[in-house]
């Protein structure tokens, strides 16, 4: 990860951050970030906007999104938004010549998700979905021992993410579960380098009345199989969002022919590596060593004390330190000039699953191919 | 599934009445492998009596015979067809047999209790169905899984309303196969699957009605060539009948790195219950999102007090454990309550709770599933005969 002279003498990336409920998280790692320079930040609501960045010392404010887009100091804008936003926004800030970070998932619909892919493409920015899942501490653990063979031949793939959201508004009031997906199959399609090809997908159980109404969604419950393109690999993942009891849980495991990796069951108990048929519960290592040394901190330290994290952030374990890594990406993917890891036909790919699935679960299960502009057949690890 | 329990006394008053106005049931155990844990159990039970053993092999045969006092003896099936003082059998021999032996016994007038799965074909499931009704006679696939401590707490909770509302089940078996003889080498993971879907439905109380399965990974070639399948895993999507439910079952048989597990999980709106991540981390209750590691009781008493040390005990004195027991934790204790419930089944004339159509539909959820798996997951409808009431 280290900096060749020519990057160095690149100008620092200036950066604005849209969206400052867990945007929040983002500004210090930015502002810590030798090669990013946090100019601007943007929130609808100007009291809470002025405390903000007075607070990190941010000059330029911004209540109004496309107004924030006319500022020609801004390189990248990093969109932490709410979701039903997420799609108009990239597609805006792309055109206006900015690159683009955005939280999960890419967008609500498969239109969507084909203008955001196109935009880029003609746009010729930096396009990445900030996908915390990739870049936890788990993943990259997992990814090791893939890399280094340990793993076997991957066998098969399995992702869940169960998360009681009673009570959240909005957008989030009876969801489908699959639209809300990314966290679960992210891991597994990045591991195996893979993008999805098809998906065929159960809803189970039922939700509150009132909850059914938003979205026509009943399911209490969505579990998918997911067909890897160019591979004999196939994955499968869950979602819960209400009436369903569980711990929160965003798992993934992968299991190989010499050894697997399992998600710990409960919080705190865990995770497993299973060498043959023998278990070992793993302490997962930290790859803050990764990182350019002023942001290494923040693979375990949050925003805020701890009276202050965001909500996200605390259920979430802090996204398994993943932020840092993320900000690294994206800042580093546009100095280098090449596509981010996490760009924006991959992005189209997690999110299409899950839209995807969604739809198949409407139709008992029917198989559902995920759009061509979403895959790319060749390795994208 | 199981009888609502009386009390202790009641169970115990009923049977000692029955046993002096009856006889008890003579059972042959056929295959003495496996077979044999249940020799003693059907000794002790206060209904029913081993009238035989069968076994190709006489050296064997003679030392289990020798051990558990029989007199007996047969190396040949067909002899035990023909003996007229043998009301029942019990099959425990290589799964390929199961439905021509089964079919013979039912012709025979034999009740039949048998080994998971079925048979290893629809058609011989339709026929095993088929020869069940002709027969007027009991047939019970003896499934371990939905007689394990477990399961049987499981259903407690699911029947006392603790879980709420079921919205989701779990089950998969991973089991690394790797030199094991004859039909299991390159065996289909969905070919032997009846573990991992049977205590979802039973919990349920439901049948499968369609199936949609992938295949992922790969096997060696050498094993891969014996069934034409080269799955490392199949996971599969299963529709329950007449509800808004759906389960998720996954299987492995070789070159997946996983500790032995036969699992399942039933997700509710109140509770739900996870199968222990390691052998002994304990299973999880979930309230709401809080996580408690629960100790599962025993449900010895359930049982006549005859048969009750058998739900801890296997056949040797529970010292020398026979070959399935170390893996599969003594099948959760299952072995007196399958045992009970067949020969009580019997008795009462009734249908025992894993009869033909049950059984049926459980070993077509994995024979289907395997089909969708070649068919690149497609969806495919459980045999309507599977879906019929006894």
């Amino acid at each position: 990860m280290a900096s060749t002279p020519s990057e160095s003498a690149a100008p620092p990336v200036r950066v604005a951050i849209a969206g400052l409920g867990f945007g929040a998280e983002f500004a210090p790692i930015y502002r810590a970030l030798p090669t990013a320079e946090l100019i601007a930040v943007c929130r609808r609501d100007r009291a809470a906007l002025d405390q903000f960045a007075d607070a990190f010392g941010v000059e330029k404010r911004y209540t109004d999104f496309d107004e924030m887009l006319a500022d020609s100091d801004i390189d990248a804008v990093h969109i932490n938004t709410p979701i039903p936003d997420h799609a108009r926004q990239s597609v805006a800030a792309l055109e206006a010549g900015k690159h683009v970070a955005c939280t999960v998932p890419m967008a609500t619909s498969l239109d969507d998700c084909e203008r955001i892919v196109d935009a880029a493409a003609q746009s010729g920015k930096t396009y990445m979905m900030m996908e915390t899942v990739v870049f936890s501490r788990e993943f990259l653990y997992v990814q090791d021992l893939v890399t280094s063979g340990k793993i076997g031949r991957i066998q098969f793939l399995r992702g869940a993410h169960h998360q009681e959201m009673a009570g959240w508004p909005g957008y989030w009031e009876g969801l489908p579960p699959m639209h809300y997906a990314t966290h679960a199959v992210s891991p597994l399609l990045a591991i195996s380098g893979k993008h999805a090809e098809y998906v065929s997908c159960f809803g189970s159980g039922r939700i509150d009345d009132a909850l059914i109404d938003k979205y026509g969604s009943p399911f209490a419950v969505e579990t998918a199989h997911i067909k890897l393109a160019d591979s004999d690999l196939s994955a499968e993942v869950t979602r819960s969002l209400f009436n369903t009891a569980r711990q929160y849980v965003e798992s993934f495991s992968v299991y190989g022919s010499l050894r697997s990796f399992e998600w710990e069951q409960t919080h705190g108990s865990q995770a497993v590596v299973f060498t043959g048929e023998e278990p070992e519960r793993v302490e997962v290592p930290d790859f803050a060593d990764r990182l350019p040394e002023p942001i290494q901190r923040f693979t375990t330290h949050g925003v805020y004390d701890d009276q202050h994290e965001h909500l996200s952030f605390i259920q979430g374990s802090g996204h398994g330190g993943s932020h840092p890594h993320l900000v690294n990406e994206f800042v580093a993917s546009i100095r280098e000039g090449r596509k981010a890891a996490v760009d924006e036909i991959t992005a189209a790919n997690w999110t299409a699953v899950g839209i995807c699935a969604h739809d198949s679960a409407m139709a008992d299960g029917a198989r559902v191919d995920l759009p061509a502009f979403s895959i790319r057949h060749e390795f994208v690890g | 599934m199981a009888e609502e329990p009386t009390s202790d006394e009641a169970v115990s008053a009923n049977i000692e009445q029955d046993s002096l106005t009856r006889k008890p049931l003579r059972v042959a155990v056929v295959g003495l492998g496996f077979g044999a844990e249940f020799v003693p159990i059907y000794q002790a039970h206060p209904h029913a009596d081993v009238a035989a053993v069968c076994q190709r092999t006489a050296s064997s045969l003679n030392e289990i015979a020798d051990t558990f006092g029989i007199e007996r003896r047969y190396v040949d099936y067909e002899d035990v067809l023909a003996d007229t003082e043998i009301d029942a059998i019990h099959l425990n021999t290589p799964i390929p047999l199961h439905a021509t032996q089964t079919i013979a016994a039912l012709k025979a007038g034999k009740h039949v209790a048998v080994n998971v799965p079925m048979a290893t074909t629809l058609e011989e499931c339709e026929e095993i169905v088929d020869a069940a009704l002709a027969s007027d006679r009991t047939y019970m696939m003896m499934e371990t899984r939905v007689y394990s401590r477990e399961f049987l707490y499981v259903q407690e909770l699911v029947q006392a309303g603790k879980l709420g509302r079921l919205q989701f089940l779990r089950g998969s078996h991973h089991q690394e196969m790797r030199d094991w003889p004859g039909y299991w080498e390159g065996l289909p993971p969905m070919y032997y699957a009846t573990h991992a879907i049977s205590p979802l439905l039973a919990i349920a109380e439901r049948r499968a009605e369609y199936v949609h399965c992938h295949g992922s990974g790969r096997i060696r070639e050498s094993l891969a060539t014996r069934y034409g399948s080269p799955f490392a895993i199949e996971s599969a999507l299963v529709k329950l009948h007449g509800a808004d439910l759906s389960a998720e079952i996954t299987r492995s048989l070789f070159e997946t790195a996983r500790e032995y597990v036969e699992y399942f999980a039933v997700y509710g709106s109140e509770r739900s219950f996870e199968w222990e991540q390691t052998l002994n981390s304990g299973p999880v209750l979930f309230t709401g999102e809080t996580a408690t590691y629960v100790d599962v009781p025993d449900f010895a008493d359930r049982l006549p007090k005859q048969i009750r040390v058998f739900t801890t005990q296997g056949v040797y004195g529970g010292s020398e454990p026979g070959t399935a027991l170390p893996h599969a934790s003594g099948h959760g204790g299952s072995h007196p309550h399958l045992v009970h419930e067949f020969v009580e089944s019997i008795r009462e004339h009734r249908t025992p709770t894993v009869n033909a159509f049950v059984a049926a539909n459980w070993s077509a959820v994995g024979l289907c599933a395997h089909a969708s798996a070649l068919a690149g997951g497609e969806r495919v409808a459980l045999p309507a005969f599977t879906l019929d009431e006894a």
